[in-house]
């Protein structure tokens, strides 16, 4: 799958933006590494451009809470609706819910192993092609546990 | 051992998003055409994907091209070693483009993992100021298995995107001189970048695209060691009846950057190169041919069986039959 991994927000440090995108690499996906402070119209116009099937977002220091749910809202405004969305990061689990209500299918926390990724887009994937809602568009009951 | 599956890592079933139905490709045009991005970046993806009607749909709309150099320059091919700052240059020349009316797409190739048949594409991380506003367009693309630094069905995709109406396109792959010479058989001007740290200047003087290349720019001209660089380019340059300017520029502090700006405007294709890029443009469409046979796949694995020899699978996929 084409898998777009961004850094939203003011984080300096991208090392576990990077394992993952290698592992992902090393899995068989191809890989968009956006870099570093990019803003939440900037990660949109990416996916859309790079025809993502999957929407990967990293955050240290916080911003999840504002920028998660702002970047869900405009992948479904620009008519992004299929696109599996998963976080990472620092994020605190009471944050978790709301964020899995908002269209965040997955949410990988420190300590989280590439395999566990791996085998959450493979799930979400088969979910996908089985016509099962999995986009951040769609009904956003199902979550990775 | 499945065959390589480019960029897949697909579910068991081996679906795709591009199997899923969904607007027919005259329709995704129709939208591209009328500047709908998305629809553009699905179109893309099937054309890349090898869809057949999608790869039809681009086969009706590629320009014709003609190899005496008359054709006004759209397709900009930038190529050089790792890590010299092809991305950051891209990055300006791009912007400035847009900024004077171009619509502008780029195309960044990377290398495919033969092992996983994945990609890291990280070329756009340094397009931070094409990226700020959303008029250039940018897509990333993996080889997918083919040689010569470009990516499998970037033809199909370059003309998808002229037809789309955008009136600049700048291919940005990895060249490391010898080898990866693709380039040359899709733009109509090739871009050379190079830095500092060039070695000797028996390195200079190799064969490859330097060859072909229609500009030569040393970038990182802040860094010691670029001045000396693009001396003893434009030295090895010389010793050719047509010889390619170079430019040293600095994408960092943005020195020498409105002379390359100006450089391009009018870069004239290199004289005495149209026999050496028809001879690649011949290999290429080889090689494309041998790749879309259904075949290929099989004599692979049968070839990694110790089954037969590489010559022998040759021959076959030389031979008429299925394609």
């Amino acid at each position: 799958m084409r898998v777009v991994i961004a850094k939203p927000g003011l984080d300096g440090h991208d090392r576990g933006a990077k394992v993952i995108a290698r592992a992902l690499r090393d899995a068989g996906h191809e890989v968009i590494y956006t870099g570093l402070r990019r803003t939440p119209e900037e990660i949109v116009t990416i996916v859309e451009d790079e025809d993502a099937d999957v929407l990967g977002l990293s955050s240290l220091s916080g911003a999840h809470d504002h920028l998660f749910p702002r970047i869900c809202d405009l992948l479904r405004t620009r008519g992004l609706d299929d696109v599996i969305v998963f976080g990472g990061g620092i994020i605190p689990s009471s944050e978790r819910p709301s964020l899995h209500d908002d269209g965040v299918r997955a949410i990988f926390g420190p300590g989280t192993t590439t395999s566990e990724v791996l085998e959450f887009l493979t799930t979400a994937a088969e979910r996908r092609d089985a016509g099962d809602a999995v986009g951040v568009g769609e009904d956003a009951e199902w979550r990775w546990a | 051992m499945p065959a390589m599956r480019w960029g897949s890592a697909r579910t068991p079933s081996g679906a795709g998003r591009e199997s899923v139905a969904a607007d027919s490709e005259s329709d995704l045009f129709s939208a591209a055409k009328d500047g709908d991005r998305r629809a553009l970046g699905r179109l893309l993806s099937l054309v890349e994907s090898g869809q057949p009607a999608a790869l039809r749909l681009a086969a009706s709309v590629i320009p014709p091209r003609s190899d005496d150099g008359s054709s006004s320059a759209t397709v900009f091919g930038i190529t050089g070693p790792p890590g010299v700052g092809k991305s950051c240059l891209v990055d300006h020349i791009a912007t400035a483009w847009s900024e004077a009316g171009r619509s502008v797409s780029v195309l960044c190739v990377d290398p495919s993992s033969s092992l996983s048949g994945g990609a890291l594409l990280a070329d756009r991380m340094r397009m931070t100021e094409s990226g700020a506003s959303d008029a250039v367009h940018v897509r990333s693309m993996a080889t997918r298995g083919v040689s010569g630094g470009l990516a499998a069905r970037i033809h199909a995709m370059v003309a998808v995107l002229l037809a789309c109406g955008r009136d600049r396109l700048i291919i940005e792959t990895v060249g490391a001189g010898q080898a990866e010479l693709g380039i040359a058989t899709l733009a109509d001007r090739i871009i050379l970048v190079e830095g500092p740290d060039r070695g000797d200047s028996i390195q200079a003087e190799k064969a490859g695209i330097s060859e072909l290349c229609d500009l030569i720019v040393v970038n990182k001209s802040d860094l010691p060691g670029a001045e000396q660089a693009a001396d003893s380019l434009r030295s090895a340059a010389s010793l050719d009846s047509n010889p390619p300017p170079v430019v040293l520029v600095s994408a960092r502090t943005g020195a020498g950057l409105d002379d390359l700006m100006a450089s391009l405007q009018e870069l004239p294709r290199r004289a005495d190169a149209t026999h050496a890029r028809a001879r690649l443009r011949l290999l290429a469409a080889l090689e494309s041919s041998a790749l879309s046979d259904a075949r290929f796949e099989e004599l692979v694995e049968s070839m990694a069986a110790g089954d037969i020899s590489a010559a022998e699978a040759a021959r076959m996929l030389g031979q008429e039959g299925s394609s």
